[in-house]
């Protein structure tokens, strides 16, 4: 299990390392998703390679020319590691629009980095309950479709797509395993540890990861906890960036024990799987217009982020629910002044911790998250 | 550096925007005038009037606000119940002020600014925050809400396919007031309205052309002041004023006269315009002569698209619906950043006689902000220009401090070589 | 040392160390929950300098030694560097009992510190029900009163005093300190009385706090604590912005140790009671 884990670990520890490493080990061509929704199945489909775009854990240098400090740390960051060149192993990056905010930094890159091969938008609807919502999923989806096969100069049978449903249906199965295992044994595994894994996940092919995961959910099976009287929280936010792990790190040594989260790098990368009985792109599309996590940045209004989190926490057995938000990310903040007003009649404890790419000092993080644990133990 | 305080010559007929926008904001306690809806952003208003829906644009009202500097209590009540500092500070204002509404504290509210809680609310996602404070709004007074999504034209070749998606959730919208109200749309009255709107987008634009002038007739400043009625009122009275504001900037052209006395720096702003500090903005640049001659914002409104034949549907009155569509989709955030750049923005630079650029990049609007700085440098390099990219905000008052800015702005003049 | 020892005598000292950003606070008790002696001193840039000052000047006020601490509780942002410490707790649940234990009948409680400030809403018991804290930068903390004295040339007393004179109601805006002492620096410039400089930051800290406040819910009665709680300046902004009375012990400073103590002393009963 140790020696797995770590294996994670080191894949996670250098994103552009280990897309590189794989796109050197298949030949197949890197496409990057920047963005929330980009559906990785078309790419893998095409015989290509997807991995998601990831913030970078190093001080933002180039990109303080283009981009304000007053804009979020992922758009900063890859704006940064756009201008540097560490994009350019990447044949073609999508971006999803899925804020304006991705949207302008979009064309910044477009304009200013140079050695970016190919940067290709995407909108998807934000009011994904509409009916003209799902013809213009469909629409963009199919672009797409031809986006992708062109990339790879060949074409994408609804086979090709249903196999790569399928691998990424497993795929979300598995690691959904995990989470189940996590909910059920408190502490068997760390908050980072789990980060490591999905985040791995974004960077590797899924057969691969897949193949991690099996012996490794094996060997969680048979492990047991020692009782211990950590209190038990989920952790919901940081919705395209990594949620910051010292974070997660400082509530699990303070006395906090993550049982389940609603994070980006987390399960919101592998909560809604693609029904197998349909037409692959008709699937596809439905998938994302009943996407299973609330998202701040669509409207929905009838999937409340209030009653997601107070779900996920009863199903958890949690005790209190951190929210984590990257600071600046508008959409994020309404959000969570919603649930807040929405938890209001539930009467369980939240705290909300706001990170930056800068960092916030540990200490103060400490002392919150200390104090949170604290007052829940009473 | 002098002290004396120059005078600025407005032009005259802005001083009757205020009376019009009283009686706009005091018809919305007028229950005969149908339903009342609060709107988010930049919303399709001719069809709320071809409803008999009663609305404002709660940007507008916060702005309103702002322009006497009174938004400071709402900011402080929307922070207080948990909305983040970073938020746009026009939704922190309008949902510090519906929260003291839905508390019962109207009586902590200025009297000119109290409005009717709304019947239902309306958002345009021309920008993200849209959705969200639609949302917001409709939680707090607990009333139906409508949300279009105004698709992001990443690509010109997309454009049939994204007016119509406007359009279809626009026709939804038709039904929608139907059902609220219990009577038919009047469809006739939106063709006069939308109309109205191109009359209205005429004149502004051939007043705002004459801008051109050295000494300029109006400045950008008047042109703000003058903005209320085109972006939210609307009517037969806003034609009449566009006509009066065309006609004393036409007959100021003619006889030579100016904003300022001696006009020495003609600067181009950009981007959204710190309401709360009209005045301070005004007398700092006129202390030096310098004068706002135009700006983007404001002017990328409702109808300068069409008559521009930017829109390449124009303006079509037998489909009134795609024509609003099409204006929305026309926006410069729906649209690329490189489009954005290229059109209003250039045209002005080179058309203008401007000395000197300011961009506004405020702390609290990442729609306005991103992009500023390629914006700079863009001008910088290709008109030689130079620019300040002045980092404050449309309302929030923590960011503006009259010395630094005044400093910045000096040292701006002072680049300039004349 | 030798305190795991459960020993039916009745001596022996609970101690309460808060290690704070701007002085270092320590308290005492003994069984009867009563205080044998209490200290504050600056914090240096060494804690351990500082935490080992304080013991001394607490064990030179005729007690026996040290080792009749029978459980010790570290709070503050230097918990984690006090050797002698059973046990780290924040200072948040800690100016929670402290506050229970002067003023039982508290709801809310307001700790403006060095370098944070807080609001607290506790339960009888003085449990923590939930917290807010301040944006990691110094507006509305004791900081920002310092740099803003600093630049008028006056200790903190002095711009309390001052403040109270205040006959013109002038506006600072600026939430940033960096800002702010520019634009104090440019209200002096423009000959503006310090007087009513000083009632202007004042409330600039109040409108941060009531901010906070309003975040948590206000419930009455409504304690403050922390050394900004001695200024009165600052206190009557916030009574003012907020309309009400604020209860404020005669030492508000050493709130956190005291509460860091009795939290020892209950730890230590917990433990007896556990092994017996």
């Amino acid at each position: 299990m140790e020696q797995l884990l770590n294996k994670f670990q080191q894949i996670a520890a250098e994103p552009l390392k280990t897309a590189q490493y794989w796109k050197e080990k298949t030949g197949k061509k890197v496409v990057g998703c920047m963005g929330l929704y980009v559906t990785e199945e078309i790419f893998h489909a095409a015989g290509l390679l997807p991995v998601v775009i990831l913030e970078k854990d190093s001080p933002i240098l180039r990109a303080q020319a283009h981009v304000q400090s007053y804009m979020c740390g992922y758009i900063r960051s890859v704006t940064d590691q756009a201008l540097a060149g560490d994009l350019d192993f990447i044949d073609c990056i999508i971006s999803h629009d899925c804020c304006h905010t991705i949207r302008m930094t979009t064309e910044i890159i477009k304009r200013n980095a140079t050695g970016i091969k190919d940067i290709q938008p995407i909108f998807l609807p934000v009011t994904i309950k509409k009916a003209e919502s799902w013809t213009y999923t469909l629409q963009e989806l199919s672009f797409l479709i031809e986006k992708a096969e062109k990339l790879a100069a060949r074409s994408i049978t609804e086979d090709d797509l249903m196999q790569s449903i399928q691998t990424y249906n497993k795929h979300r199965r598995l690691l959904k395993r995990l989470y189940q295992l996590r909910r059920d044994k408190p502490g068997i595994i760390s908050a980072r540890q789990v980060s490591n894994i999905v985040k791995a996940s974004m960077l590797m092919p899924k057969e691969e990861h897949n193949a991690m995961l099996e012996p490794l959910l094996e060997a969680m099976e048979n492990k047991t906890v020692e009782a211990n009287n950590k209190i038990p929280v989920i952790v919901s936010g940081s919705l395209c960036e990594t949620c910051d792990e010292y974070v997660l790190d400082i509530l699990e040594e303070v006395g906090g024990v993550v049982v389940d989260d609603d994070l980006y790098v987390g399960s919101r990368y592998f909560a809604t799987e693609v029904d197998e009985s349909l037409s692959p792109l008709t699937a596809l599309a439905l998938a994302y217009v009943n996407m299973v996590p609330p998202c701040p940045t669509r409207h929905d209004p009838d999937n409340k982020l209030s009653d997601y989190l107070i779900n996920m926490a009863e199903r958890a057995r949690a005790k209190g629910i951190i929210s984590v938000i990257v600071k600046f990310c508008e959409a994020h903040y309404y959000s969570y002044l919603t649930f807040r007003r929405g938890i209001k009649e539930f009467n369980i404890p939240e705290y909300l911790i706001e990170t930056e790419h800068e960092g916030v000092s540990p200490a103060q993080v400490k002392t919150r998250l200390q104090s949170f644990i604290e007052s829940i133990r009473g | 550096m002098s002290n004396e305080k120059k005078i600025v010559n407005r032009v005259k007929c802005t001083a009757n925007i205020s009376g019009l926008m009283d009686n706009f904001y005091k018809d919305m306690f007028d229950d005969n005038k149908g339903p009342l809806c609060w709107c988010v952003g930049a919303c399709p208003y001719e069809m709320f009037s071809a409803a008999n829906v009663r609305r404002f644009q709660t940007e507008n009202h916060a702005a309103r606000i702002s322009t006497r500097q009174e938004q400071a209590m709402f900011i402080e009540v929307a922070e207080a119940e948990g909305l983040s500092e970073n938020v746009c500070s026009y939704a922190k204002i309008n949902i510090g002020f519906a929260l003291m509404m839905a508390r019962g504290e109207e009586d902590k509210i200025p009297e000119r600014y109290r409005l009717p809680k709304p019947d239902m609310i309306f958002a345009l996602n021309t920008c993200p925050t849209m959705i969200q404070w639609c949302d917001m709004l409709s939680d707090i007074f607990k009333v139906p809400k409508f949300v279009v999504d105004a698709a992001y034209i990443y690509d010109e070749n997309n454009w049939d396919r994204n007016v119509e998606y406007v359009k279809s959730q626009l026709y939804d919208f038709v039904r929608f007031l139907e059902k609220h109200t219990g009577q038919p749309f009047d469809w006739a009255r939106l063709n006069e309205i939308v109309y109205l709107m191109k009359q209205i987008a005429v004149e502004w634009r051939a007043a705002r052309e004459l801008c051109k002038n050295v000494p300029t007739p109006a400045s950008f400043l008047d042109a703000l002041i003058a903005m209320g009625p085109k972006n939210t009122v609307r009517d037969e009275a806003s034609l009449a004023f566009y006509k009066d504001f065309h006609n004393e900037v036409a007959q100021r052209a003619k006889d030579g006269i100016g904003v300022l006395e001696q006009e020495k720096y003609r600067i181009m702003w950009r981007g959204n315009f710190p309401w709360h500090k009209l005045g301070t903005l005004s007398r700092m640049l006129a202390k030096y002569d310098a004068v706002l001659i135009s700006g983007v914002y404001g002017l990328g409104t409702y109808g300068d698209h069409a008559i521009d034949n930017i829109l390449p549907d124009g303006f079509d009155l037998s489909d009134p619906l795609r024509t609003i569509a099409a204006e929305h989709c026309c926006r410069s955030y729906t649209r690329r950043f490189d489009w954005k750049m290229d059109h209003e923005f250039r045209r002005h630079i080179e058309e203008f006689s401007i000395d000197a650029v300011i961009i506004h990049s405020p702390r609290t609007c990442r729609p306005w902000a991103l992009t500023t700085y390629d914006m700079a440098r863009e001008v910088e390099e290709k008109y030689k220009l130079p620019v300040l990219v002045l980092e404050v905000d449309h309302t929030d008052p923590n960011y503006f401090h009259d010395a630094q800015v005044e400093t910045r702005i000096k040292a701006l003049l002072e680049t300039i070589k004349k | 040392m030798n305190k795991n020892n459960a020993q039916d005598r009745k001596d022996g000292y609970f101690a309460g160390i808060d290690v704070g950003s701007t002085t270092t606070k320590m308290a005492l008790l003994d069984f009867e929950k009563k205080i044998r002696v209490s200290s504050i001193i600056p914090t240096g840039p060494i804690i351990k300098k500082t935490v080992d000052k304080i013991i001394n000047i607490c064990f030179e006020k005729n007690l026996n030694g040290i080792d009749d601490i029978k459980y010790c509780v570290a709070t503050g942002y230097g918990r984690e560097i006090v050797d002698l410490a059973d046990e780290q707790i924040t200072e948040i649940t800690c100016h929670a009992k402290g506050v229970n234990v002067i003023f039982p009948q508290a709801k809310t409680i307001i700790d403006i510190g060095g370098q944070d400030s807080k609001v607290i809403s506790v339960d009888d018991n003085g449990s923590v029900l939930s917290f807010v804290m301040n944006d990691k930068c110094a507006a509305g903390t004791g900081r920002f009163l310092e740099v803003i004295a600093r630049s008028l040339e006056l200790s903190i007393d002095e711009m309390a005093t001052l403040s109270r004179q205040s006959k013109k109601r002038v506006e600072v805006s600026s939430m940033c300190t960096v800002f702010a002492e520019s634009e104090v620096i440019s209200l002096v410039s423009q000959g503006v009385e310090v007087s009513d400089i000083a009632a202007a930051i004042n409330r600039s800290i109040a409108r941060r706090l009531v901010g906070l406040v309003q975040r948590i819910g206000l419930r009455l009665p409504l304690v403050m604590t922390g050394g900004v709680a001695q200024n009165k300046g600052v206190v009557k902004a916030i009574e003012d912005a907020l309309n009400i009375d604020i209860l404020i012990s005669t030492e508000p400073q050493i709130t956190g140790a005291l509460g860091a103590a009795h939290i020892a002393l209950k730890r230590f009963q917990e433990r007896r009671d556990s092994i017996e």
